[in-house]
């Protein structure tokens, strides 16, 4: 009955209180996590951790389990857990990101479980709990910037209601609590119509106030305006298009949306080194391509990733995972461009500066990176470096809307529109490829862009004709003569709020006509899909080329983030038309050009292995390389081979570390890079030729002149590509977690049945009758203890009595008068008292079978803290 | 061989008659007071384990009809009253002398010499009722007698009774006016008990019961001689006490002195009192061997009046919490075999 009516408030508990909490919890963690920027993870994720801590603690300390010991062992198991994270021998970034991702679910999973002890135990802890929720939802809201007085009532509704609800619950289970019977329906119908009340007062009110919320609105609506016209001051300086890791590192979003307002940064990210040029050495630059967005979410006008997209010819490999000088290559990407004519292929370079270095920046369309060693000069200013080979239309070009009245450039321009003239149209294109790069929304406002889509183009034949006029659109001037469409960074929300579902598409192309890159990008891409042509959304930066000191130097900073159309040709693949236009203001401003790194000399060997011997007298070294570069061929050995070094004037670098030869120790795995002139006069590797041969070529002890120690031991590079990704190693650890977990649990469950059979074989071995007197006790005692009659502080004998035979009606008593006779005295056992104890455990098992039933049996067989009770106080020792 | 085992028979026979001559005893004392189970077992415990017993009890509780309940169903050789054994009854008042209790020398003007005539002391049962009103100097009187069981006046010695068996009550309530018995006095009294209120069913069972009751304390039958009790106190000493049971027993007096609440522990010879008490409970439980419940039993009665305590809930706790921790570790002993048999 007792553990009825627990388990009943336990049920009621759960759904009445945490389930609620978890519900108003979930927006709160999505709002926090996208603050916070942990675009790693997942909300539902998040809140499922918390979720299932507070669950466990709710239950857990509901009964009377001791808090702060099992706070204080979950903390240290974590801390430890945490620790062994951090010292784990993973790449350096990925063990940094595992122990970063770890600490914030683990610090979620602590908040949780602290949260179901507080439900479980604390009669207040729900109001301070929702106090919590309405200070951070109230934060929120305005850090959101709602400006609908409508709206705002309807977002602070939730954690409201749940405050009012909180007390309402707590109270309605404290009153439950003490009843034999619980009713559910009863107490669900109470809830329900508390909720329904609450409901109808709320909006009633919000009814009644309608017409002061309209008031409120344009008090809003001119305080929004003001906030425009400040440009950034006020609020929090973010960046809208990047993300910063904890090392001030940035990386793009991976998705861009229209906002009322872009805020950017200003710090230099990477520069890159494209051999693109058009004749004349007249530098044609590209757009750095990030992220191809296929995805549009109507509600909130934002372009994201399509996780299940088509085939793409995007390469995101992560060059702090490949090792020095080794070239990681991805010939699906060349499949999938779709280019047939006009190909060329260029090298850049790029050097990474504020970037995250785990973020791959290249022209499309690349397929290869090969990380390069620094020039020592410059690492302080570039931490990284990697070569790229990408294959890109000659026809390509970041200037289509600037630059376009320089007489060579214009050349260019107009022989490459004559060129894509020739596509008239998209027969032959495969259905399902033109299906979903013309995909677009209907109704409202598309179709109004379709309209003037419609409009603009109806005298243009071919696909390039028809962007040229939606260019020659967005660069028209009105009746004024002032420009019809002007660049701003804060191109504001719709004005007039009796508009429904304002859209700021709609605002931008029909309304205000101010807008930034995203604005002109949307409509762009709206336009030409509503004409059957098949556009993308394209993320990334904008190639600028600042002065023509450093022709094919690129300096690229955080405002360049950038967003655009590429459009599909056949045979031609996907070209890049940016019809935004230029930023008048900000045009003046712009970023100074700086000098270019030095490029550094190719190297004509580089092998990365174990260095098996050491000469500190000669400084020469025996390397056995399991990779090695020879003369820009890449070559993986499946058997490591030794290299004689001549290390004497070889420089040592550890990290950003340079050391002396006395540094290096044998075992340390290093990547040796050499210069060797005899290499140099070393013919190419000829196709026919094998690897063996070649390395049978290369001359004796070379002389190397850098020689990089590797921080840690790391994976074998044969099966670098291979390599399990982060999010795997993630799941795995959570998979080793769950799964020691379980082991523990389920081996916990089952010591009490473990225990049961060795003390019951002891009895079953045992033929001497004193003997097995002595071992049925502790059989008794263990069953009846598991069953809930602990002994506690009574004798043996008085425990037999009053406890046991009361319960049962066996003759354990006198069982037990023998067992204290067999212990205390020197008398043998008598005839009867040894019939005694040998009849004894049938009529007792009988008895105890018909009293507890096998599931009833069973189930008490489970609680293992009695088991913990018998071992730590009944136990023989 | 055989003459061995026939006088193992005898031995056993006549211990058997002795364990049911106890419990007839026990049963006869039933019979006139109800109720009280456990302190009658104590009584009978200090009678066999030759001590004596401190009953604090309000007045009516039945300490009186209960000594002389007692001293009916003992049948006396020497006695001079119906040939039960002697019972004597002294109300301790302030103004009492030791004289009064000892006897005194009185001039026989026939004889020509002093004799001495023997005071209430000389008999087998004694009660010695609100022993704390009397004077210090009658008090220890009384207790030195207790201990020495023999008189001393002037230079000739007078032994007591044998078995001399003193059941002292003292007031609780009436504190004004009382000599309250030192600590070291209080050592000699085997244990002290106090009966308290009997259950409600027992109380209408007594009510109703009443004039049955008041019949049969005239009517007592002796079941035991005076013999008898000293057979059983020779007997008891036989009692088979297991060495972890003495350990346990040398535990819980040393415990005594090492406890926080506890300003004086238990003596040596409170050690040795508890054994003796230990084993007369064993037989009147009809073992030949004393088992940890003894423990739970005894320990309270013959060690509780012994201690200082330092502060109220000591009082009530500290005692309790060595016993069980105590008899915690003998639960949970393990028996080797071989060690023993």
């Amino acid at each position: 009955m007792n553990v009825k009516r627990k388990s009943n408030n336990l049920l009621l508990g759960l759904i009445l209180l945490v389930l609620p909490t978890l519900v108003v919890t979930y927006p709160l963690l999505e709002y926090v996590s996208e603050h916070y920027s942990l675009l790693f993870l997942d909300t539902t994720l998040l809140t499922v951790i918390f979720g299932g801590a507070m669950v466990v603690a709710y239950n857990l300390h509901s009964t009377r389990l001791r808090f702060i010991v099992v706070f204080a062992v979950l903390l240290g198991s974590l801390y430890l857990v945490y620790k062994s994270i951090v010292f784990f021998p993973f790449e350096e970034f990925d063990s940094y990101y595992i122990a970063n991702r770890f600490r914030i679910n683990a610090t979620l999973f602590v908040a949780g479980w602290f949260s179901g002890f507080g439900i479980a135990r604390w009669r207040y802890f729900l109001v301070f709990y929702s106090l919590i929720v309405l200070a951070i939802s109230a934060i929120a809201i305005s850090a959101i910037g709602v400006y609908d007085a409508n709206q705002l009532a309807w977002l602070i509704a939730p954690p409201v209601f749940y405050t009012f609800y909180a007390l309402f619950a707590k109270e309605l289970l404290s009153n439950v609590k003490n009843q034999s019977k619980v009713d559910f329906g009863k107490i669900f119908i109470r809830v329900a119509i508390f909720c329904s009340i609450v409901f109808l007062l709320f909006w009633s009110t919000t009814q009644l106030l309608q017409s002061k919320f309209t008031e409120l609105d344009q008090a809003l609506q001119s305080q929004k305006d003001g906030d425009g016209e400040n440009g950034g001051g006020g609020e929090s300086d973010e960046d809208n298009m990047m993300d910063r890791n904890s090392e001030n590192q940035f990386r793009l979003k991976d998705y861009t949306e229209l906002r009322p307002r872009l805020r950017q940064s200003e710090e230099l990210l990477f520069t890159a080194y494209m051999d693109n040029f058009l004749e004349n050495d007249i530098p044609n630059p590209q757009y750095i391509t990030l992220y191809h967005l296929n995805q549009y979410d109507e509600e909130l006008e934002r372009f994201e990733v399509d996780p299940e997209g088509l085939a793409d010819d995007l390469f995101i490999p992560n060059p702090t995972q490949i090792p020095n000088y080794y070239v990681q290559i991805d010939l699906d990407v060349l499949e999938n461009d779709k280019m047939e004519e006009y190909i060329k292929p260029v090298q850049s370079t790029i050097y990474v500066n504020q970037l995250d270095p785990e973020v791959f920046v290249a022209p499309s369309t690349a397929y290869s990176c090969q990380p390069i060693s620094v020039e020592a000069a410059f690492r302080d200013q570039y931490r990284f470096a990697y070569n790229v080979q990408s294959e890109v239309s000659s026809l390509n070009s970041a200037y289509f809307v600037y630059n376009t009245r320089e007489p060579q450039l214009k050349a260019f321009q107009e022989e490459r529109f004559r060129i894509l003239r020739k596509v008239k149209d998209y027969e032959g294109v495969p259905e399902e490829y033109l299906d979903y790069y013309t995909k677009m929304p209907t109704g409202g406002v598309y179709d109004k862009i379709s309209d003037l889509a419609f409009d603009l183009t109806k005298d243009a034949q071919t696909p390039i004709d028809k962007i040229l006029a939606l260019r020659d659109y967005f660069l028209s001037k009105d009746e004024n003569g002032e420009p019809r469409f002007v660049y701003t960074l804060t191109p504001g929300s719709p004005t007039d709020p009796n508009i429904p579902d304002a859209s700021l598409l709609n605002n931008f192309l029909f309304t205000t006509q101010k807008g930034y890159c995203t604005y002109f990008a949307a409509s762009t891409l709206f336009m030409l899909r509503s004409q059957g042509i098949p556009t993308r959304m394209a993320v990334g930066f904008l190639t600028v080329n600042r002065s023509h000191n450093n022709p094919g130097w690129y300096w690229f900073y955080a405002d360049q983030a950038h967003a655009w159309t590429q459009v599909y040709f056949p045979e031609y693949g996907w070209l890049d038309f940016d019809l935004t236009i230029s930023n008048e203001d900000a045009a003046e401003t712009s970023q100074p050009d700086r000098t270019p790194p030095l490029p550094p000399v190719e190297p004509q060997f580089v092998a990365k292995g174990v260095i098996q011997e050491l000469d500190t007298a000669t400084r020469g070294l025996t390397l056995d390389a399991d990779l090695l570069v020879i003369k820009k061929t890449s070559i993986a050995l499946e058997q490591p081979q030794l290299f004689e070094l001549d290390g004497s004037s070889a420089k040592v670098i550890a990290e950003y570390d340079t050391l002396s030869f006395k540094d290096l120790s044998i075992g340390d795995t290093a990547v040796v890079t050499s210069f060797d002139l005899r290499i140099q006069q070393m013919q190419e590797k000829k196709p026919s030729e094998s690897v063996e041969q070649l390395i049978a070529r290369l001359p004796e002890n070379i002389l190397v002149q850098e020689i990089m120690i590797s921080p840690e031991e790391e994976e074998d590079p044969l099966e670098e590509e291979e390599q399990l990704s982060v999010q795997e190693v993630v799941n795995q650890w959570i998979g080793y977690t769950i799964l020691l977990f379980a082991v523990v649990i389920v081996t916990v469950l089952l010591a009490p049945f473990v225990h049961y059979s060795i003390i019951k074989s002891r009895v079953k071995n045992k033929s001497r009758a004193d003997e097995k007197a002595v071992a049925l006790y502790p059989l008794v005692q263990f069953l009846m203890n598991q069953m809930g009659y602990g002994r506690g502080t009574m004798t043996p004998a008085a425990y037999a009595e009053q406890i046991v035979d009361s319960k049962l009606g066996t003759n354990f008593g006198q069982l037990m008068d023998i067992y204290l006779k067999i212990k205390y005295s020197r008398e043998e056992l008598t005839q009867d008292e040894e019939n005694t104890v040998n009849e004894f455990y049938p009529s007792f098992k009988t008895r105890f079978r018909s009293s507890f039933p096998p599931g009833k049996r069973f189930l008490n067989f489970l609680k293992v803290n009695r088991w913990f009770y018998y071992l730590i106080n009944l136990n023989i020792s | 061989m055989v003459e061995e085992s026939s006088q193992q028979t005898v031995e056993k026979e006549t211990g058997d008659r002795h364990l049911v001559a106890i419990d007839r005893l026990i049963s006869n004392i039933e019979q006139v007071i109800k109720g009280h189970h456990d302190q009658i077992t104590q009584v009978v415990t200090c009678l066999i384990a030759g001590g004596h017993i401190l009953l604090e009890d309000n007045p009516g509780a039945g300490k009186t009809v209960m000594a002389k309940t007692l001293a009916h169903s003992i049948s006396g050789e020497n006695a001079t009253l119906n040939s039960h054994a002697a019972f004597n009854r002294i109300q301790f008042t302030p103004d009492l002398l030791p004289m009064d209790l000892l006897g005194s020398h009185i001039y026989d003007e026939g004889a020509k010499e002093f004799i001495f005539k023997k005071g209430p002391l000389f008999t087998n049962v004694l009660l010695a009722d609100e022993i704390n009103r009397a004077s210090p100097k009658v008090q220890s009187a009384l207790l030195e007698c207790m201990a020495e069981h023999q008189i001393t006046m002037g230079d000739q010695t007078y032994p007591l009774e044998k078995p001399f068996f003193v059941i002292a009550t003292q007031n609780p309530i009436e504190m004004e006016g009382t000599y309250p018995l030192p600590n070291a006095q209080l050592d000699r009294f085997f244990m002290k008990i106090s009966f308290g209120y009997v259950a409600e069913e027992v109380e209408f069972e007594i009510y109703k019961k009443y004039l049955e009751i008041s019949n049969f304390e005239a009517t007592t039958d002796a079941v035991l001689s005076l013999g008898d009790v000293l057979a059983l106190q020779e007997e008891a000493n036989k009692i088979f006490v297991h060495d972890e049971l003495v350990r346990g027993v040398n535990n819980i007096i040393r415990a005594t002195r090492e406890n926080q609440g506890i300003s004086l522990g238990a003596s040596v010879r409170s050690g040795i009192i508890l054994l003796r008490c230990l084993k007369a409970y064993a037989m009147i439980n009809k073992r030949s061997y004393v088992i940890e419940d003894d423990l739970t039993q005894l320990v309270p009665p013959v060690l509780h009046h012994r201690l200082l305590f330092r502060n109220r809930s000591s009082e009530v706790e500290a005692l309790n919490s060595i016993v069980k921790s105590e008899v915690k570790r003998l639960a949970r002993l393990k028996l080797s075999f071989d060690a023993a048999k």
